[in-house]
């Protein structure tokens, strides 16, 4: 059974990439940053929460060696509490995937590091998590070229886009990054921005807590929903959104 | 010769930030500083907009130790900044390898600090500037996520502590996001929780931003800004600007300073502590004394500091990360592939883009999809462009020992030189 494949990268490849159109298959989904700090663990987190409120069986396997997002999502009782959500920390010996599932999130080292790119060759698409500022414009070319380079040997692998996380509208600098990586060639910048929240950045405070409701949560869920989209456009049709059937229609307000 | 190491188990909490400025502040006080730039990302290049190419705004040559990486000479006048990785790769053998050759290297003999720019915290590379690392500052972000995950780090040192490693803590530096003030509540609660965190803190500063768009050192830029008040605060507490040497001395004496400061540091340094890594972490600084010395702008040096003791299984530090911190293994799926997998190595790390340039170039935004055309490797596909930005110059091939003998002579003249104008200067008086 396909779903239920091991996820040992042990060479044998019983990977989706042979059958992309598969039902059966799990979509995979890196999300991973141009450098560290950029909240990419809250993003991963974040759709994780959202999709698994969608109804999706979702798998979001932690391969940050300092394990940023299980210390979040595990609750006291050591497992993740959220519906639908089930989350591995990669190198423990378990990192096999439940049967049945819809979408497996990979929270993934920056893009440059040669543990992503293993990650990459198991992908079918790829989420750049980013910053707004002088420093991320100066190091997120190598980050997509590190990502567009490994196409060369996972060729059913998209990049998804660029996010730009911890935007602060009320900073001229973050303001003026913000217009640059939109007008950036490619088209690789995905709407919207998710706004800096201390909400987001309290969460970690309580483990296995839901996704904190803030200003933030418009951006989080459109951006669920986009990916979603593309995810569906890429052939995996069951993440096809029905007539106002989004994340943000399914859930409380 | 002092090693300071700027480390943190999280990615974007200001350690390059904090490696840039305190390397600066030392510079500026007349100290010869070498800032190595272990990040494979080049954070430290991409900050002062440092770059293999002609585009940099210092010229590079090959580095003295290996020959793979590269040093731009007087950033700031004094400092010196060197990216230890070969232009194609970021690879953790060469920096292992570079670390090894760095005590011996001749190159090591002209500076009196050299502080190391920490990457993320996964492959061999943190463990190796940990063993090649004489101090060890921490930068953590004032936001869980940082402190949570910070056990992982403590945890390394443990390891590389009892495999006969050095390396000293010198505290926790905290640096605050955007939206948290200084001395705020937040602030307060952590100081409580967690100990060893110095009395500097560094704000969130807009101008940190403003000084990287510059390519500048912030407190360069903004030489009264708070953040620079805290750093320099900070450079005077770790002793890095505290001697008012000259700017300059003959090379001959500067072997007789850095052999007093490395006698100094391991026998009369307030900080010294064995136990460091064996369960008990240092809080270096009596506060009070600290902050007293710093409000009155001064110089002298604070009073040895009583060593706070704490013990990890203290409900003030949050519990080991389950499964513990896992180092050596860094494959994601448990499993070792074969090295040829997929690339394990990155070009184009050393790309700059400037906003500036762009700006001026029709305000079209940064090409994400490749990286900017100067690169080193289009260089070696066109040859004919300026002889410095050429491949050759920066990394020499191995049967091209011209430059590296041509730079041992002028090294070696230069100490004749120096030497016989001190004895000269000596014995005339």
């Amino acid at each position: 059974m396909m779903s239920s494949t091991a996820f040992n990268g042990n060479g044998a490849s019983p990977m989706p990439t042979e059958q992309p159109n598969s039902l059966s298959t799990p979509y995979i989904l890196a999300v991973t940053s141009h450098k560290g700090g950029t909240g990419r663990t809250t993003l991963a987190l974040a759709l994780a929460w959202l999709w698994g409120q969608r109804g999706f069986a979702v798998t979001l396997i932690d391969a940050d060696p300092i394990k940023a997002a299980s210390l979040v999502a595990f609750g006291p009782g050591g497992f993740c509490p959220w519906d639908n959500v089930n989350v591995i920390v990669a190198r423990q010996g378990v990192a096999r995937i439940p049967p049945k599932q819809d979408i497996i999130i990979i929270d993934t080292p920056p893009a440059t590091e040669p543990l992503a790119q293993k990650v990459f060759q198991k992908a079918n698409g790829v989420i750049i998590c980013s910053l707004a500022d002088s420093l991320a414009l100066n190091t997120l070319p190598a980050a997509t070229k590190a990502v567009i380079e490994a196409q060369a040997t996972n060729e059913t692998m998209d990049l998804l886009g660029i996010v730009v996380n911890i935007f602060n509208p009320a900073d001229l600098a973050q303001t003026r990054c913000l217009s640059l990586l939109r007008g950036a060639p490619g088209g690789l910048f995905v709407e919207p921005p998710i706004p800096l929240r201390s909400e987001l950045r309290e969460w970690p405070r309580q483990p296995g807590s839901n996704l904190p409701d803030s200003p933030a949560m418009p951006s989080l869920r459109s951006l669920a929903d986009t990916f979603r989209d593309q995810m569906a456009e890429a052939g995996w049709d069951r993440l096809a959104r029905r007539k106002g059937d989004s994340v943000a229609h399914s859930i409380g307000s | 010769l002092r090693t300071l190491l700027v480390a943190s188990q999280k990615g974007g909490v200001g350690k390059t930030t904090t490696a840039v400025n305190l390397a600066t502040l030392a510079a500026q006080a007349g100290k010869r500083v070498l800032l190595i730039d272990a990040d494979p990302l080049g954070s430290v290049g991409a900050s002062l907009l440092l770059t293999r190419d002609d585009e940099s705004t210092h010229v590079p040559r090959p580095d003295a130790v290996t020959g793979r990486g590269v040093v731009w000479s007087n950033v700031v006048q004094n400092l010196d900044v060197i990216n230890p990785y070969s232009a194609d790769s970021t690879s953790d053998e060469e920096l292992v390898e570079f670390l090894a050759a760095m005590p011996t290297s001749p190159l090591s003999r002209f500076y009196d600090f050299v502080v190391m720019d920490a990457p993320p915290m996964m492959g061999a590379r943190p463990k190796a500037l940990l063993k090649a690392a004489q101090e060890v500052l921490i930068v953590q972000r004032a936001e869980p996520m940082s402190f949570r995950t910070l056990p992982a780090y403590l945890e390394l040192m443990r390891e590389v502590k009892a495999e006969g490693a050095n390396v000293q803590l010198r505290g926790i530096l905290m640096t605050l996001p955007s939206g948290v003030a200084m001395g705020s509540k937040a602030e307060q609660t952590i100081r409580e929780k967690f100990k060893g965190i110095l009395p500097q803190v560094i704000p969130f500063d807009p101008e940190i931003n403003n000084a990287l768009m510059l390519g500048r050192p912030l407190v360069m830029v903004q030489p009264t800004s708070a953040a620079t008040k805290q750093y320099r605060a900070l450079a005077l507490s770790l002793g890095l600007t505290k001697d008012t040497a000259p700017a300059r001395v003959p090379q001959a004496s500067m072997t007789m300073i850095i052999g007093s400061v490395n006698s100094q540091s391991s026998e009369d340094d307030p900080y010294e502590d064995d136990d460091v890594m064996g369960g008990t972490t240092q809080a270096p600084v009596v506060e009070k004394i600290l902050r007293a010395h710093v409000s009155r702008g001064n110089t002298a040096v604070a009073e040895p500091p009583v060593a706070k003791k704490y013990k990890p299984s203290d409900s003030t530090f949050l519990p080991a990360l389950p499964g513990g911190h896992d180092d050596d293994d860094a494959d994601v799926f448990g499993s070792p592939e074969p090295e040829s997998a997929g690339p394990k190595t990155m070009a184009g790390r050393t790309q700059t883009f400037y906003p500036d340039r762009v700006a001026a170039t029709g305000g079209k935004g940064p090409n994400l999809l490749a990286p900017p055309p100067t690169n080193s490797k289009k260089l070696a596909s066109s040859p004919g462009t300026r002889p410095v930005a050429k491949p050759a110059a920066v990394r020499p091939e191995p049967t091209e020992e011209g430059t590296p003998i041509w730079q041992l002579l002028a090294l070696g003249i230069a100490t004749f030189v120096a030497a016989t104008a001190a004895a000269w200067f000596f014995v005339g008086r």
